[in-house]
């Protein structure tokens, strides 16, 4: 029940107590729970064998993922090797059959989408690759029976929906499956199977035609055979749940630093994060947002590289389709050579400075690129070769660096997006560049084509480069974040009282301009707290962060002791928190029985509810139901205040944000809403009033915070503020004080 | 054996009715009779060689063992009829006839359309070579155009036998 006990209470010692104590142990905790997720700052990497046998896990989940990551793309090779065969048997143009492949390829980068979503609320990602493993391996097997362009169509998309779960799947259970000081080596492992697919394929479609000598027909069935042997060998895969190296250990150094066993599902559903929520959240973090623009620029060299690569080939070398496969198979030797002897320096890097990753993939972007360059201009072929394999190497390994740094910033269970966030913005790079240099080559040639990918190479290394040192901060935002969240669960469940709300370090930009500076705020269950300050200074932007409205940069926002930072507005409304903004808080153009009716939408169907607390609504604003067929636009400002208000009497919110609510109104009006305000606040209903006019906020709140220029320059009883003429002085001393006085 | 997915029966019903409608989805129209599974190596090209470059005009020529050259004759037999030679373009697709190709070029507002006489690029013999002495231009800017001639079989009412073709590129340098 709400505590009641009168209005402008302050918040309970035993509440600030709790916060001064989460702060004091946080620094500790922190440092314990770095330890915890391999950050040692040492630069040694134990041997792989020697982790997994002290940490008990096992080399089966990296092989079967592994084999997986190798069969997935099969479809697609043989596609690509077989398209002129296929063309000259079903008697099918190539530009059809392009645009069936234009579509696949859009339906692979929008495919981890759905993938992450149907994970975020169940752990059942292993399960999900294998049946897709399943899915993408029958339909491999399943084009060698097409007969026409719409079974093609649909074979290739179905395989663009399938193969979608590799890229948001494979590498968050990795992280998840295997402990943080191996994470490094066991995603150059994986990345290293993934090409090996370029050695693999060629080598079975190879042996399928000339030994068998099969069509394109029986090629596929062939690999589609292959491709299920692996889905049946992925099939003892388990999932090892969210967070179990990370979030989970955070959370155990908590309760082990209070000698307690740790608690198990405390996750409130009330608070869960929803898709879009996810995706939004993942975008505010510094490293993830950066890397994902990274990725845009580095995926217009990538795709249109190996396509290019191809052609330049054909035309400089003559190389032949068969040719070009054995030159693609050593380029992508070295690839996977690269990958696993880098993987262990990946990985010492890593546990010394984690944002040091980004500094060596940048560098390794540029010197890939030098490569390239200077392999397009060799007049030797031999010198030719050996340069595109270096390149190839080089890029191989920015894989597990880029995952790493990404990955692990992110909160287990949202991985996958952060994996399908990858694929969607390497995916619109690589459109681009399709695009950019197809018109280059148009203009230059194909050697001028391949020579202006490395304008994109060096952009992508310098973005990349630059993430380096949002890794750690975002790192141990994550880690302050769950050791927070697990410190107050940890009270919660102890019987600790936490404020309503509190919001903890809130930084919040318009763009590039940052109008909240590490804001703390906290309001108590049933009080009425005035927010004061001066034009400007945020605090109705302070009350946008808490409604949902806006969204801080970082910091977080708790309500009834869960985590809403990032939560919908309107999910918001449905925990307890409505907001009045500004000015004329109604719909304009409806009349005030519609407002009525709109403000009890939050309320469901449940049409009784919402008409008694209509009624409810015109016993207390008799004037309201006089205008009730009135469009509310045409209300006076006093009658337009009211009707706004009545938002919290059918909501009946445990907070109540109230903006502005005396701007240019009569004092005669305004008293009137006051009273009406502080009935609201004795049923019950904590209120954060937000006032330009210091009388009207003091008259009615003993407790009182005062904001100047992004900052909580005062926390304290309303009286101690008034005394604090610094503060007063500047802007509205003379009306303050005379309300005072009173 | 999959932990934590729990399939209940319906589920399971409409996962296979799924799985069962995609599959008659992928099969549609399916006619498993021209479906080839292992190469065909009846025809091969001996003139010109694969990626070499030609001059006009050029003879295409090639060996055909274990199918009886016959022409257009009527008889719908798989290994009897004659030859079709599509430059830079696909065949029709197996099972159908050149007059049904003709047909889908569509209306030109002449008469001559849909006929099989005009249809570009496309030759027909019971020979086992032809001469080309034209080649149709391609928008490659180097000045080294690359082709393909694509043979397939006919039977005696010059429908596709099956999903066999015989295939060759080559450069060409136009002067003019």
């Amino acid at each position: 029940m709400v505590d009641t006990t009168g209005n402008g209470q302050l918040p309970t010692a035993g509440s600030t107590a709790v916060l001064t104590d989460l702060e004091r142990s946080r620094q500790e905790l922190h440092d314990r729970a770095r330890e915890q997720l391999g950050i040692t700052g040492s630069a040694e990497a134990p041997p792989l064998r020697k982790v997994l046998r002290d940490n008990k896990v096992s080399w089966y989940p990296i092989s079967a993922l592994g084999a997986l990551a190798i069969v997935d793309q099969f479809q697609g090779y043989v596609f690509t090797v077989l398209t002129p065969d296929m063309a000259r048997s079903l008697g099918l143009g190539i530009g059809a059959i392009a645009g069936m492949r234009t579509l696949q390829a859009l339906a692979h980068s929008l495919s981890p989408l759905p993938m992450a979503a149907l994970t975020q609320n169940r752990a059942w990602r292993a399960a999900l690759a294998v049946i897709t493993a399943f899915g993408w391996s029958l339909i491999t097997a399943g084009t060698g029976l097409v007969v026409n362009l719409w079974g093609l169509a649909i074979v290739l998309v179905s395989d663009g929906l399938l193969v979608g779960s590799a890229v948001a799947l494979h590498r968050p259970l990795i992280m998840d499956t295997y402990p943080p000081n191996a994470r490094v080596r066991l995603l150059a492992i994986r990345d290293a199977f993934e090409i090996s697919t370029s050695i693999v394929a060629p080598l079975l479609v190879a042996v399928a035609a000339s030994v068998f000598d099969l069509t394109w027909r029986g090629v596929f069935l062939t690999l589609g055979g292959v491709s299920l042997v692996g889905a049946i060998y992925a099939l003892g895969l388990r999932d090892p749940g969210y967070g179990k190296w990370d979030t989970q250990r955070i959370r155990d150094v908590v309760h082990e630093s209070h000698h307690e066993s740790a608690s198990s599902n405390l996750r409130s559903k009330d608070v869960e994060l929803g898709f879009f929520e996810i995706m939004r959240r993942l975008l505010l973090v510094p490293t993830v947002r950066r890397l994902a623009f990274g990725y845009l620029v580095f995926g217009i060299l990538l795709i249109p590289y190996s396509t290019f690569l191809s052609f330049y080939l054909d035309e400089r070398w003559g190389l032949d389709a068969a040719e070009r496969g054995v030159f693609f198979s050593f380029t992508a030797a070295a690839a996977v050579v690269s990958l696993v002897a880098f993987g262990r320096k990946g990985e010492a890097i890593f546990r010394e400075d984690p944002g040091r990753v980004l500094n060596v993939a940048g560098l390794a972007l540029v010197a890939a690129v030098v490569c390239i360059l200077s392999a397009s201009l060799m007049p030797w072929f031999a010198a030719m070769v050996v340069l595109f394999a270096a390149a190839q190497a080089l890029v191989g390994i920015l894989a597990p660096l880029l995952g790493i740094a990404q990955l692990s910033v992110v909160e287990s269970a949202w991985r996958p997006h952060a994996a399908a966030l990858i694929g969607i913005y390497m995916a619109s790079g690589s459109l681009l560049g399709v695009f950019l240099l197809t018109g280059v080559q148009d203009e230059y040639g194909l050697l001028g084509a391949m020579i202006s990918l490395m304008i994109p190479g060096v952009a992508g290394a310098l973005i990349i480069r630059s993430a380096k040192d949002l890794v750690a901060k975002d790192l141990d935002r994550l880690i302050t974040d769950v050791v927070e969240d697990e410190e107050i669960r940890r009270i919660t469940a102890s019987g600790g009282h936490l404020p309503l709300l509190a919001c903890r370090k809130v930084d919040f930009s318009y763009g590039q301009l940052q109008v909240l500076f590490g804001v703390d705020f906290a309001v108590d269950d049933g009080e009425m707290v005035a927010l004061l300050g001066t034009n400007g200074a945020g605090k109705s932007t302070l009350l946008k962060v808490i409604s949902g409205i806006a969204l801080p940069s970082s910091g977080t926002i708790r309500f009834r002791g869960q985590d809403v930072t990032y939560l919908d507005a309107e999910r918001r409304v449905k925990l307890g928190i409505s907001q009045i903004p500004g000015g004329r808080a109604v719909f304009g153009t409806m009349n005030v029985a519609e407002n009525f009716r709109a403000y009890g939408y939050t309320l469901g169907r449940n049409r009784k509810a919402i008409d008694a607390a209509i009624d409810r609504s015109f016993v207390i604003f008799p004037r309201l139901y006089e205008r009730r067929h009135s469009q509310a636009s045409t209300l006076s400002g006093g009658e337009q205040q009211m009707l706004g208000l009545s938002k919290a009497l059918i909501l009946r919110p445990r907070l109540l944000l109230i903006d502005e609510l005396s701007l240019g109104l009569a004092p005669v009006i305004v008293s009137q809403l006051l009273e009406l305000v502080r009935d609201i606040n004795a049923q019950g209903t904590a209120v954060v009033l937000v006032e330009q006019s210091v009388n009207v906020a003091l008259s009615v709140a003993r407790h009182a915070y005062f904001m100047e220029k992004g900052e909580i320059r005062f926390d304290g009883p309303s009286d101690e503020l008034i005394a604090r003429s610094d503060l007063l002085r500047a802007v509205f001393l003379e009306g303050a004080t005379k309300g005072a006085s009173r | 054996m999959l932990k934590g997915v729990a399939v209940g029966p319906c589920r399971k019903v409409r996962c296979v009715a799924a799985a069962a409608f995609g599959v008659a989805l992928l099969l549609t129209g399916c006619d498993t009779s021209n479906m080839q599974f292992v190469q065909d190596r009846r025809v091969r090209i001996v003139e010109p060689e694969d990626r070499s470059t030609v001059t006009l005009p050029l003879t295409i020529r090639w060996e055909a063992d274990d199918f009886d050259i016959t022409g257009k004759n009527g008889a719908a037999s798989r290994d009897a009829g004659y030859f079709a030679v599509f430059v830079d373009r696909p065949p029709m697709p197996p099972g159908r006839s050149l007059e049904w190709m003709a047909r889908q070029e569509g209306s030109c507002g002449s008469d001559a359309c849909g006929s099989v006489k005009n249809l570009a690029d496309v030759y027909t013999t019971d020979a086992t070579e032809i001469k080309l002495t034209r080649l149709p231009a391609t928008d490659e800017r180097s000045g080294v155009e690359r082709h393909e001639a694509v043979i397939v079989l006919l039977d005696g009412s010059s429908r596709r036998i099956g999903e066999s073709a015989f295939y060759v590129t080559f450069n060409f340098k136009r002067t003019v």
